[in-house]
């Protein structure tokens, strides 16, 4: 512990010491924890890797653990063990959202003043969770202090942001309400070539929570982020994410507890283009709202989950402007789960966690269903009755997860689980943008499900300082979707034709050490992973490299506290060739010569790495009540151009093909401020 | 609307911060033919080639000289064998009748492939004009043309222009966006500044233009519409012909429209 005699030491000594626990559990739980496969993420552990323009971002802090990998390069979004973003969950106090990336997927929706922590489930999900066949992140929203009134406000190069928190009535009606604004466009106005366009985003917070009695707590959270980007009057896109959710949280005696929440959820996309007289408008939304309850009973070494959930969900895959023409492809679907998951110690040294997750999802009727042949064309057309289930499809998911720790300082687990999916999103790019569609599982689309298996070791040192863990897993996914080949999004409105369904599988093993006590903590994890996919129709029907196989992953995160003033950090992250398809040939057709693909994934794109570099000074001023913060960071210090696209071009008359390969950032130093009160 | 996703990956664009060209080691692969078969009111015209690998620098045309090309048509009892001419072009006289079907079959070494194609009416183009939309800070060329659909079936367009006789832009289209009514077709053509620097890709003054519209059946736009949309996709189109060809052979009736573009003809947007 450290301390300055010209500082509150006092309080200086139980934060540090509260972040020592933190560390020190966090060890200590990795290797008790019962669910392999979990990451259990203390915000403020995560927001001390350096960022971007300044901007803290959970989610690619969250791109640093092992198994978990950046969508693409500054992406925000994330893939887990082989899946896409698309199969991911993520849960914003139990309110499902979509697309969470602002200015296409740069900086995540969330700001982190409003996070207090998050569980990622890489596959392996306990019982009371469903709706993906990847991953899980359960993130909760912070609650305000309940003793005074307090907030910060920061500034940075690309936003502004402010909280306010505190006790509305004291130790029984709190809040916390966060606002985060980029102003770009702000600077963009004067410029005389820049003024007809407009790129911003905003996002907030809300929670309150009630503390109604000894036994009761209501928490009441709301989120909604919002982005645009608007050239001259040409282009016109909008999309945005709304949660909400009323929580009532109640203790038995005992340990035992209830949670019942009510929730509503809406992401949406509006774009627009305008050229020549030619207007087009997209549209498309996901739309849920639902009620949970759980309860969680304890008696003894056991702990039982049990509980349900219901939901409607509103899936307008496309609709379309184009001329006087509108098309729109809207279906409902109502979702009914069920859990039951057990936790109990057989023996002394062994505890599981086994589990059933039933899945009951239902097609609604009101719009029509159809029938397609092999070619994707529509042989028959239908209509039932609206909210009448059309198709439903139900889905028993095992859940099992196993942890022997035969010593204090080491344990093996062993995990499995099924987990399905009824929400599909489609994308012609690699990367999640406005313009992918989403597809509810019908009479023609099955469910994904998920089937993995995973075994792992954990160890510790007898003082926690260090931890170690090396994880290997196997995962097969029925029904994944891709578009058939020589089709994109745009090619029909009715989305179930334009796809195929096939099977995926992923494997591999991940390695991570972590140094948790002392000045300089941080960690270092080696991921070796394959992921291939199989689609009749598409690359001969045989296995192909995903598009996004990467074999090799390493994260290096350090953090140095030099003292109360000065924390420095750092990362390096290095990830070997992305799968991608180059041309095997060409020829000539019309006017160009067209390539030919004989293989699907086939090359390797260079390796990507990059040294990212921060530095806090902290002070606290006015006797303590105040906290100046000064961030600095350089992102990709040795200013490595990393592969973000690559094209193929030729040059005259078809000579000479060329692979050129875009990149996002250069170096990019940034600076913020912040001021804690 | 590949134009939607074009437009986001202009915006990325704008902050990619470099390009350079990489090295790729590319694996061979097998030669594979390549036919462009075309059946008109005018006559019956087939290109055949081959693949060339992607390093080949060459200029060169990987021709086939030695095919055997029949054109049938059942309910015409027809059956002509092409004649070769040149350069891969093999050619008959025989011409198209709007709906009936033709099958293409072709015979090279121990291979086979063929093909079928419904020819269609003649299409009916209403107008072609050039306008300026401003992008940006500049004002890009846009191409406008305006075709009236037939309400009674399903349509699909193929539209190419030709600059001093050499293929300049083309698109493929469907009826779906509004049947029965005014069709448009927008051509990207090139920014206001290429043309002030005399890009040689930039319509000059008096540069001759012919527009040709056709009215083609639906196994050909699928092809024509995939081989549009796999550049971003990296995918290949959908195969038109069986055993393996690549290309596709398409039955239709065109029409041609003749320009010669003045830039103070351009209308503003």
């Amino acid at each position: 512990m450290h301390a300055t005699a010209q500082m509150d030491t006092t309080s200086v000594k139980e934060q540090e010491l509260h972040e020592v626990i933190i560390n020190a559990n966090n060890a200590q739980r990795r290797i008790k924890a019962v669910q392999i496969g979990a990451e259990q993420i203390q915000v403020k552990e995560l927001t001390a890797a350096p960022a971007l323009f300044g901007e803290v971002d959970i989610m690619r802090s969250l791109q640093l653990l092992p198994g978990v990998k950046s969508e693409s390069d500054a992406s925000s979004s994330f893939q887990v063990r082989g899946g896409t973003a698309a199969q991911n969950t993520i849960l914003y106090d139990k309110s499902p959202v979509y697309n969470i990336g602002h200015l296409a997927g740069l900086f995540s929706s969330f700001n982190d003043n409003a996070l207090a922590s998050a569980t990622l489930y890489k596959g392996l999900v306990p019982a009371q969770y469903g709706g993906a066949s990847s991953a899980v992140l359960d993130i909760t929203g912070r609650t305000g202090r309940s003793d005074r009134w307090g907030g910060n406000a920061s500034i940075g190069l690309i936003s502004a942001k402010a909280s306010v928190e505190g006790p509305i009535i004291k130790e029984k009606l709190g809040m916390l309400f966060n606002v985060r604004r980029s102003y770009i466009d702000l600077f963009m106005k004067p410029i005389k070539k820049f003024r007809d366009n407009s790129i911003y985003f905003f996002d907030a917070n809300l929670k309150m929570d009630w503390r109604m009695n000894d036994r009761n707590k209501m928490f009441l959270s709301f989120f909604g982020s919002y982005d645009k980007t608007r050239l001259n009057d040409m282009v016109d896109m909008r999309w945005s994410n709304l949660a909400g959710s009323l929580t009532w949280s109640h203790n038995f005696r005992g340990l035992s507890s209830s949670q019942t929440t009510l929730f509503a959820s809406s992401y949406q996309t509006n774009n627009g283009i305008h050229i020549a007289g030619m207007d087009i408008e997209y549209l498309g939304h996901i739309r849920h709202a639902g009620l949970r309850q759980n309860f969680q009973l304890q008696w003894g070494h056991h702990e039982l989950n049990l509980g349900a959930q219901t939901m409607i969900s509103d899936v307008k895959s496309a609709e379309w402007l184009r001329w006087n023409n509108r098309e729109k492809e809207q279906r409902k679907g109502w979702d009914n789960s069920a859990w039951a998951n057990w936790q109990f110690s057989p023996i002394r040294q062994l505890t599981a966690s086994a589990g059933l997750h039933l899945t009951v999802f239902s097609a609604l009727g009101g719009p029509y269903y159809y029938d397609i042949d092999e070619q994707g064309n529509i042989t028959w057309i239908y209509k039932r009755r609206k909210n009448l289930p059309v198709k439903t499809h139900v889905t028993l998911e095992p859940r099992l997860s196993l942890a022997w720790q035969p010593l204090e300082w080491m344990s093996v687990k062993a995990g499995y689980s099924r987990t399905s999916q009824n929400i599909h999103a489609l994308r012609n790019q690699n990367t999640t943008t406005p313009f992918d569609r989403y597809a509810i599982s019908s009479n023609l689309v099955k469910p994904e499900v998920a089937d993995q298996v995973s075994l792992g070791l954990f160890m510790m040192t007898p003082s926690q300082a260090y931890d170690f863990s090396i994880e290997g897993y196997y995962r097969h996914i029925d029904n994944v979707l891709d578009y058939r080949d020589g089709i994109s999004f745009a090619s029909a409105i009715e989305i179930e034709r334009l796809v195929l369904s096939g099977e995926g599988r992923g494997y591999g093993a991940e390695f991570c050490a972590r140094k948790n006590t002392g000045k300089l903590t941080g960690w270092f994890s080696y991921t070796l992973s394959w992921s291939k996919t199989r689609i009749d129709g598409i690359s001969q029907g045989q296995w192909y490299d995903a598009n996004n196989d990467r074999r090799h992953d390493i994260n290096i995160v350090a953090r140095y506290k030099l003292s109360p003033t000065w924390t420095f950090n750092a990362t390096w992250i290095f990830n070997s060739g992305q799968a991608f398809t180059a041309p095997s040939a060409k020829y000539q057709m019309i006017d160009n010569y067209i390539y030919y693909y004989a293989e699907r994934n086939g090359y390797r794109a260079p390796n990507y790495h990059r040294l990212d570099i921060g530095a806090t000074w902290a002070k606290k001023i006015c006797k303590g009540r105040l906290t100046r913060e000064w961030t600095f960071g350089i992102y990709n210090l040795y200013n490595r151009y990393n592969p973000y696209l690559i094209t193929f071009e030729d040059s005259k008359y078809g000579r000479g093909t060329k692979a050129k390969q875009y990149s996002l950032f250069g170096i990019v130093p940034s600076v913020s401020f912040n001021l804690k009160f | 609307m590949n134009f939607e996703i074009k437009i986001a990956f202009l915006l990325l664009l704008l902050l990619l911060s470099c390009e350079k060209e990489i090295p790729i080691d590319y694996r061979e692969t097998d030669q594979h033919y390549v036919a462009e078969a075309s059946l008109t009111q005018n006559g019956t015209n087939v290109r055949l080639s081959t693949t060339q690998d992607v390093t080949d620098d060459e200029l060169h045309d990987h021709v086939v000289d030695n095919a055997t090309i029949v054109l049938s048509c059942k309910d015409y009892e027809i059956k002509d064998t092409l004649r070769y001419t040149s350069n891969g072009i093999y050619t008959s006289e025989t011409v198209g009748d709007p709906g009936m079907t033709y099958n293409l079959d072709i015979y090279v070494g121990d291979q086979h492939f063929s093909s079928s194609s419904t020819m269609q009416d003649e299409p009916e183009v209403i107008s072609f004009r050039f306008v300026w939309q401003k992008m940006f800070s500049e004002r890009v060329l846009y191409g406008d043309l305006r075709i009236q659909d037939d309400p009674d079936r399903n349509n699909y367009y193929f539209m190419h222009i030709y600059r001093n006789n050499i293929g300049y832009r083309w698109a493929v289209m469907s009826d779906e966006k509004n049947k029965g009514g005014e069709l448009q077709q927008l051509f990207g053509c090139t920014a206001e500044s290429k043309m002030d620097n005399g890009d040689s890709d930039a319509l000059q003054e008096n540069d001759a233009l012919r527009i040709e519209v056709r009215a083609i059946d639906r196994a050909s736009y699928d092809y024509l519409y995939s081989m549009q949309v796999m550049k971003s996709a990296g995918t290949n189109p959908i195969p038109n012909f069986t055993g393996g060809c690549l290309g596709y052979f398409s039955a239709y009736s065109y029409v041609n429209l003749y320009r010669t573009f003045h830039r103070n003809e351009v209308e503003e947007k």
